[in-house]
């Protein structure tokens, strides 16, 4: 069977486990639709975190950055795991025992504020939208590629799914397809990988490939930093980056995930205190099997195309790799002839500005039947472009595995794009209906009329990503290091003073939150839409990029509240009390 | 002879010392920062920047500085020590004992995802794991760091458990 059937099978297999799901954990209050029902267990907890937070950037685009960036790319690798690690200890736990619904909740609560909260919930709806655009947009590129089928009717076919379980089962529908598409990734992800990790290094563990040697005893990580001397790239292994610049987005990526309201949730659907402890350990042990895996596919996959592509005459390698000319036909492969040779030369630098554009008219092809491409030119010896999200969906066809492995990387790529959407489009649905409706416009509101309500948001925030995913706005992967930097400048300071100290207060937490996000909003606002050509190292505060703009803002939004909270009047004695309550573990265990 | 009791003085503790000292060391000793090449991170590797050979030495003012603020943090935690008198003895005690735990873990944190992952990582890299064709800081930049991210949440889980139990404020 070829690869496009195996994809229709593995496709529309996942997607009928994923409606039987949500047929069977329908909600029936708003405790199932907000948090389902606080009934989950740790070990499923965690595994729906994992998938909640692995998104397709995570699956599709994460090894690729890393096969081109080296070890300036560790900044995701340990961005994205470590954030876990604050989450775990300074949130988690108090955020359960709190025990409302919603991130915008505490911040109210705590900070005794309807202002406090509209700016909560202006961050959360902006943060998660931003995010989820992204999303529909990836389920739509896989169904393109791998099912031939039209973007726009992937992204529709996405949205049903979703619609289907997020408005039927809201909490409880999501987390328990997301337990089952976290099975479908991490799978997806690791079949090819062994693979792979067999081929090069013998070893059926990824993560011990990687440090092993190849058939001709040589260090698989010594062997790629050859060959990218030998081509004039600069070491694999080094840093290349400035180092301040480097942990700032490390710490920006870390505080921003430890920020990221759809994931702060997710602690919220557990029994008891020490469940959600403990479940933060599973959400990063099963995160951890996949974000230990891609420096492996990274590496493996960089070696094959060195090995594979540079120096050779193009009409071979469009003859021999199937893969190169599929790729260059959709245009996320380009090579220009520089120096009129016929040879692929591969080395540092670009082959022309930006990503291709190619002409409308003839001729569409050069003299060696590659397909030309009108770009500026750019001085250098560089002549192949190569997209950096095709290396994961590109690997097992370069390793030339068997169709199913290929189909299962769609398959796969899907169920990381639906959970991810799930739950960011919960946190819109529940911004809206439980802290904007029943929180700030009619707090009467009865359970039933909140429910429907919830509903009806839900559907309209589907509809809304996947217009979004059909027509993408130009900034979509501009917006990602937005949403992190925004949640690490407002949500985190504020949400952790608000359990560790009693004194910060409302204006505090206010002045913080506005000031944090105003400084972080204005820096990206500038360096990426204002006035892009500036955006280089010399021009950035204290050598720090637009992405790791973050963690100063953070700590701009813990001075400054701090500063406002002394200088006012300490909170009133509830709220103290409040605070008292959430560190001290039980007294709000869920009852069967 | 007897010190006047100006609270000024009762700051002059051991750690106080010690904080003031690392400060004093990691002004005095540069800091070994790689080469500053022009390119952002999102370039990496398309930017050829100069080899970096000369940075072999121990990173002593990163550690330095990271001491200094681990101290001043259990400095800060202990200023809100709960006296034997206060009200709700033992659930005080326990967030007190909780926030020591917190600093502790994260201290590691910092040291190995920031320090070993990167700051320590051209220094480490003369170095390899034992049996592997990993560069030490190669290895804790994209293995290393996350699998103490992992050790890290499960021990927290093992000391509160144990912690919930010694002051009584453990769930049904």
């Amino acid at each position: 069977m070829d690869v496009q059937t195996w994809t229709w099978i593995f496709v529309s297999g996942t997607f009928a486990l994923y409606l039987g799901i949500a047929w069977w954990s329908r909600a029936q209050t708003t405790g199932d639709f907000y948090v389902a029902g606080k009934h989950v267990s740790p070990l499923a907890n965690g595994m729906a975190t994992a998938a909640d937070w692995m998104s397709a950037a995570s699956f599709i685009g994460m090894a690729g950055i890393i096969a081109f960036m080296g070890v300036d790319g560790s900044v995701y690798l340990m961005g994205w795991t470590g954030g876990y690690v604050l989450l775990a200890l300074l949130l988690a736990p108090y955020l359960r025992k709190f025990g409302k619904y919603t991130v915008p909740e505490f911040v109210a609560d705590r900070y005794y504020s309807q202002t406090a909260r509209t700016v909560a919930i202006i961050c959360a709806v902006f943060i998660s939208f931003t995010y989820v655009a992204g999303q529909m947009r990836g389920v739509g590129i896989v169904f393109s590629r791998f099912l031939e089928v039209d973007i726009t009717l992937g992204v529709i076919i996405g949205m049903g799914i979703v619609f289907t379980y997020a408005v039927l089962g809201g909490m409880k529908g999501i987390t328990y397809t997301q337990v089952a598409q976290y099975c479908v990734l991490i799978f997806a992800y690791m079949v090819p990988a062994i693979f792979l990790s067999m081929m090069i290094a013998g070893n059926p563990l990824p993560q011990v490939g990687l440090g092993g040697a190849n058939e001709a005893g040589i260090w698989v990580l010594e062997r790629l930093d050859g060959l990218q001397h030998e081509l004039g790239f600069s070491s694999y292994t080094d840093y290349h980056g400035s180092m301040v610049n480097i942990v700032c987005i490390t710490a920006a990526l870390m505080l921003g995930t430890a920020g990221l309201p759809h994931v702060i949730i997710r602690f919220y659907t557990v029994r008891k205190v020490r469940d959600a402890r403990i479940s933060a350990g599973w959400a990063l042990l099963f995160i951890a099997i996949l974000y230990t895996t891609a420096p492996a596919i990274a590496v493996f996959a960089r070696t094959n195309l060195l090995e594979k592509v540079p120096n050779q005459a193009y009409v071979d390698v469009r003859q021999n790799e199937e893969w190169f000319t599929t790729w260059e036909d959709t245009g996320l492969i380009a090579w220009r002839d520089h120096d009129n040779d016929g040879r692929i030369d591969y080395t540092s630098g670009k082959a022309f500005k930006g990503k291709p554009t190619f002409p409308t008219d003839e001729p569409l092809r050069g003299d060696h039947g590659e397909r030309l491409v009108v770009n500026e030119d750019v001085t250098g010896d560089n002549e192949l472009y190569i997209d950096r999200d095709i290396m994961v969906l590109a690997n097992p066809e370069i390793a030339g595995l068997p169709p199913w492995v290929i189909a299962l990387v769609a398959a796969g790529g899907l169920a990381a794009a639906l959970s991810t959407a799930a739950g960011l489009l919960l946190v819109v649905s529940s911004a809206v209906s439980h802290d904007l409706l029943k929180g700030i416009i009619a707090p009467e509101i009865s359970e039933r009329k909140e429910l429907t309500a919830a509903r009806i948001a839900a559907a309209v925030a589907v509809v809304g990503a996947g217009i979004l995913g059909i027509y993408p706005p130009d900034y979509v992967a501009a917006v990602v290091a937005f949403a992190f930097g925004l949640a690490a400048s407002s949500f985190f300071p504020v949400i952790v003073m608000g359990i560790f100290s009693k004194r910060f207060n409302r204006e505090g937490a206010i002045a913080g939150m506005v000031c944090g996000l105003v400084f972080t909003t204005a820096y990206i606002v500038w360096f990426k839409f204002i006035s892009p050509d500036t955006n280089t190292a010399d021009n950035w505060l204290f050598g720090i990029s637009p992405e790791g703009i973050g963690s100063i803002g953070m700590l701009i939004n813990f001075a400054i509240g701090l500063t406002v909270s002394y200088m006012t009047p300490p909170p009133p004695k509830e709220v103290q009390e409040l605070v008292e309550y959430i560190r001290i573990p039980g007294g709000s265990e869920t009852k069967d | 002879m007897k010190l006047p009791r100006h609270p000024i003085f009762r700051l002059c503790t051991p750690r106080l010392a010690c904080v003031l000292a690392c400060i004093i060391l990691a002004s005095c000793t540069s800091p070994p920062e790689a080469t500053q090449s022009s390119g952002a991170v999102d370039a990496g590797m398309e930017v050829v920047s100069a080899p970096a050979e000369e940075q072999d030495g121990v990173p002593w003012t990163w550690i330095l500085w990271f001491l200094c603020g681990v101290v001043i943090l259990m400095m800060l935690v202990d200023r809100g020590r709960p006296g034997d008198t206060s009200r709700d003895t033992q659930a005080k005690r326990w967030f007190h004992a909780n926030l020591k735990v917190i600093i502790a873990l994260l201290s590691i944190w910092a040291f190995v995802s920031f320090g070993c992952g990167i700051l320590f990582a051209p220094w480490l890299n003369q170095f390899h794991l034992p049996g592997t064709g990993y560069k030490l800081g190669f290895w804790f930049a994209q293995q290393g760091s996350i699998y103490v991210f992992v050790l890290l949440i499960f021990t927290y889980v093992i000391v509160m458990n144990r912690l919930d139990r010694r002051y009584g404020v453990e769930e049904d």
